[in-house]
């Protein structure tokens, strides 16, 4: 990721202080820093979210279409990724240098989200072997001010699980073949069932000690992470160890603990954000077409 | 250390202060309502301008920064956003964000981008690095004499790149870059702490930007924006640019720096105070860092980072520095 | 679980050894059958759950390449070159240590590029960098079949190939898989069996279920690749890493045991030339 020179003074300070519990900016080693998550940001998609966590900022929209399911999974829908880290979100992002990270985020959401126990795809599907909605969800890095990982999976949970599917209300035989029927009244739709839906939470490890939720210099002071997906019911998803370092067994195993409990912690503060985020859609829909304004002419 | 030691086992989840993790994401339509709520800063009257608006048609003024001469008519016209500031016959356009200007004589925080022959490059922030020429520090050893082919091949061993160093803008250079000094004691590399950068003009120009505060913790204030908190104090690197009667040929060993707890958490709790003022866009110097730290004591450190709290600070400097503007 | 004994590792050098056959495409398509056979007790291929496949070796299979080495793991055949360290291409910038730059083809498929990063930083976490500033060494894998584990033995191939390329490395690295179908764990799976458990498919496991690969160095006893995907608790994570690290410690002793050999081949020669 972003890489920030700093002297060896100033790693002395954060190294010793991550050591002491108290970080460069007071929080504790596992402390998130504050953010906010609003939805409604890309019109023209189906769902979408924009996640912030201090200078980390992330927009994740989701388009629904239609289409074949695959044949090795008949009755089950497809969600697909594609991240893109621009290069406005930090320099090193230019040229093919946000491409890998952009590959691995993506990798590791694709696989998340293609287990029955984190969503439920079947869901996704209309007809077996003929139907089904494919979810494009894009996912675009605005700014990287550190732990991007974390805060795109939280935006993914965010934005399916506010995604409008349309709802099919039925179908109907044309040429002896089913083809589904949408309803035309555009408020009836259906959300993703999330609320399985894990959280990943990478651990840089500074010195001796992992964080959680690392800003950019702390992560110039690490040499690896460990990405740990974690479910709402604080089981792990999965784990990857990203970065040059090396651990021993029983390492991997604490932090494996520690990001089990932490996550559990986020999925709960994030399920909560959810329900009120669609609370609040259904607050601002608007009506279409638009009622034109008292008193202007209607071409 | 090799890069693949680890050592002993890490503590990982014992010994932190938190049973918790503290995760504090907020909804993003009750939260605008509540920035609406805050005030923006007060604007003075008409003095702000924007790009292509005239200053002046008068003959005889000396046009300062953020100015240009249209050739036509030979008017002065602003080529920023800002507020017209002008001294006797100097007119210039202060920006608001902008780049940074340096004028001799500013204390700037810098940190090392290169190192070359017989000088080093820093960056202050500004439109061009500053140069700290070798000629402009105080050798190691503490002597004067004029400096040699062994000094410029140690050059690395004095600063090297990533190294924050406090320095005084020594000069300006025909082409705008600063050269830089740090012959005076209370300059030269800054010992363990860290670097907040906030934008250069809300710095304000004061005859003193080098404070020890009371709560034990020191910060340099650079004109240029990059602001430096450090528990020593001058937030210097004891042991380096020394005096020649205190140069004695040790050099203090970095590990042997202790830095205590309540240390830290004054300098945590200073860096969020001042990401608090640059939020609010109040001028930053050491009596509004005094209030907006006296205004954050009844909250834990961690919580500063709130944008809620930010903003409540920000609003309590600025009521009291209104009534000591009223008062004075 | 199954008994406690443990499993003979076979290390074949000689043409005696057999190659075992894998799966085709369309033969995956069957119907699965179950892990385990409940009338036996053993695994499709007649294991038990703690047994790994058979290895083979073989270093210097390349005359040309600095260092090459071939690994099989039961069905899984990966072949390794490692080329240089040589001066780096003019585009990439100077560092002050070695860069890596590792190349996997997998034949009959594309290997995801977030694998390729794990055996990148792998192998930047066993090699010693500092001894080759400003060169790029480059380590090109060829899966020539993927029986499944095929990062464990990507990695094992790599560990060896670097031996005998002479690169100073910091411990021989070795790999292994677990499958983990809710109840059992079962090492080194094959691709059959990885198949058969169906994570994306609620109904099959609902009590969770995984794979977990780990790239192990034996003697400093540190994890220098480690990646899990499925639905673990932690307790179980951490008792199959325990599994996983008895496996790698058999796995390397196969490998120690063909590097001695090579040590005697050479003192032989070198005995031989000095006469």
């Amino acid at each position: 990721m972003a890489e920030v020179l700093l002297s060896e003074e100033e790693k002395y300070y954060l190294v010793l202080g991550v050591a002491q519990d108290i970080r460069v900016d007071g929080r504790s080693r596992l402390d998130y820093r504050s953010g906010d998550v609003e939805v409604n940001t890309v019109t023209n998609s189906h769902g979408s979210v924009r996640i912030r966590l201090a200078e980390t900022d992330v927009i994740v929209a989701a388009k629904v279409d239609l289409g074949v399911p695959k044949t090795e999974t008949p009755n089950q829908g497809i969600i697909k990724f594609l991240v893109d880290c621009s290069p406005t979100a930090s320099p090193d992002f230019e040229g093919r240098g946000g491409d890998q990270l952009a590959e691995t985020i993506c990798r590791i959401l694709s696989s998340t989200y293609a287990k029955s126990s984190s969503i439920n795809l079947k869901s996704l599907c209309i007809v077996p072997k003929e139907f089904c909605y494919i979810v494009d969800v894009d996912i675009l890095v605005l700014q990287c001010g550190g732990n991007l990982l974390d805060v795109i999976a939280m935006g993914v949970k965010a934005c399916l699980g506010t995604c409008e599917i349309p709802r099919a209300s039925g179908t109907r035989y044309d040429l002896g073949k089913p083809v589904p029927v949408f309803s035309k009244d555009e408020f009836q739709f259906d959300y993703l069932d999330v609320s399985k839906a894990p959280v990943i939470v990478t651990l840089p490890r500074v010195g001796r000690y992992f964080v959680v939720d690392a800003t950019l210099e702390e992560e110039s002071c690490s040499k690896g992470k460990l990405a740990i997906g974690v479910a709402p019911d604080g089981s792990i998803t999965s784990v990857d160890k990203l970065g040059k370092a090396c651990y021993q067994v029983r390492s991997i195993a604490a932090s494996v603990q520690m990001a089990a409990k932490v996550g559990v912690d986020v999925n709960k503060v994030l399920s909560d954000r959810i329900n009120k985020l669609k609370l609040s859609k259904l607050h601002s829909a608007k009506p279409w077409p638009p009622k034109p304004e008292e008193g202007m002419d209607v071409e | 250390m090799s890069r693949n030691q680890e050592g002993e086992a890490p503590l990982i989840s014992g010994g932190s202060r938190r049973q918790v993790s503290l995760f504090d994401l907020r909804v993003r339509d009750e939260f605008a309502n509540d920035e609406a709520k805050g005030s923006a800063p007060v604007s003075r009257a008409a003095n702000y301008v924007t790009p292509g608006t005239i200053v002046t048609k008068e003959m005889g003024f000396m046009r300062g920064h953020g100015t240009f001469v249209n050739p036509s008519d030979q008017s002065l016209v602003a080529s920023v956003v800002g507020a017209v500031e002008r001294v006797n016959r100097l007119v210039t356009v202060r920006g608001i964000g902008g780049v940074y200007y340096g004028e001799v004589g500013d204390v700037v925080v810098g940190r090392i981008t290169k190192v070359m022959q017989k000088r080093w490059k820093v960056d202050i922030n500004g439109r061009l690095d500053g140069i700290l020429l070798l000629s402009s520090i105080n050798l190691p050893t503490g002597e004067l004499r004029r400096r040699s082919a062994e000094d410029e091949l140690g050059m690395r061993e004095v600063l090297k790149e990533g190294d924050v160093i406090s320095a005084e803008i020594q000069s300006v250079y025909n082409d705008g870059s600063l050269a830089l000094h740090t012959r005076s004691v209370k300059y030269g590399k800054l010992g363990p702490g860290t670097l907040v950068k906030v934008p250069s003009s809300i710095i304000k120009r004061r005859k003193n930007h080098i404070h020890n505060l009371p709560c034990g913790v020191s910060v340099i204030l650079g004109n240029n924006g990059y602001v430096w908190i450090s528990p020593l104090p001058n937030g210097r690197m004891p042991g380096t640019n020394l005096e020649e009667e205190d140069a004695d040929g040790k050099n203090t060993v970095l590990e042997e720096i202790r830095i205590t707890k309540a240390d830290r958490m004054a300098v945590a709790r200073l860096k969020n105070c001042i990401a608090a003022l640059s939020k609010s866009w109040l001028p930053i110097y050491d009596t509004s860092l005094m209030y907006a730290y006296e205004a954050s004591t009844k909250y834990e450190c961690g919580e500063l980072l709130r944008p809620d709290v930010m903003q409540e600070i920000g609003e309590l400097v600025r009521q009291q520095m209104a009534l000591e503007g009223a008062g004075s | 679980m199954s008994n406690d004994s443990d499993s003979q590792m076979e290390v074949g050098q000689s043409d005696e050894f057999e190659r075992l056959k894998g799966q085709t495409k369309s033969e995956s398509l069957f119907p699965k059958p179950p892990l385990v056979n409940p009338k036996t007790n053993k695994r499709q291929d007649g294991r038990s759950p703690k047994d790994v496949r058979p290895i083979y070796v073989q270093t210097g299979v390349r005359d040309g390449a600095k260092g090459s080495a071939y690994v099989e793991m039961g069905t899984t055949k990966v072949l390794c070159i490692v080329s240089g360290p040589k001066d780096l291409p003019k585009k990439m910038d100077l560092s002050s240590t070695g860069i890596i730059s590792v190349d996997v083809q997998l034949v009959g498929g594309k290997m995801s590029e977030k694998d390729v990063i794990l055996i990148k930083e792998c192998m930047e976490a066993v090699v010693i960098l500092e001894k080759f500033p400003k060169c790029l060494l480059e380590i090109f894998l060829t899966i020539m079949e993927d029986g499944g584990s095929s990062i464990a033995a990507s990695i094992c191939a790599a560990g060896l190939a670097l031996v005998d390329s002479g690169v100073p490395i910091y411990d021989t690295p070795v790999g292994s898989t677990l499958l983990y179908d809710g109840k059992d764990f079962y090492l080194d799976p094959s691709k059959s069996e990885l198949d058969s458990v169906d994570l994306t498919d609620s109904e099959k496991n609902d009590s969770g279920g995984g794979i977990v690969t780990m790239g192990y160095l034996p003697t400093r006893e540190q994890i220098c690749l480690f990646t899990m995907e499925g639905k673990m608790d932690a307790e179980v994570l951490a008792s199959a890493m325990d599994s996983l690290t008895n496996v790698n410690l058999k796995v390397f002793a196969v490998i120690r045991h063909h590097s001695m050999e090579l040590m005697k081949e050479f003192k032989e020669t070198k005995s031989k030339v000095n006469k």
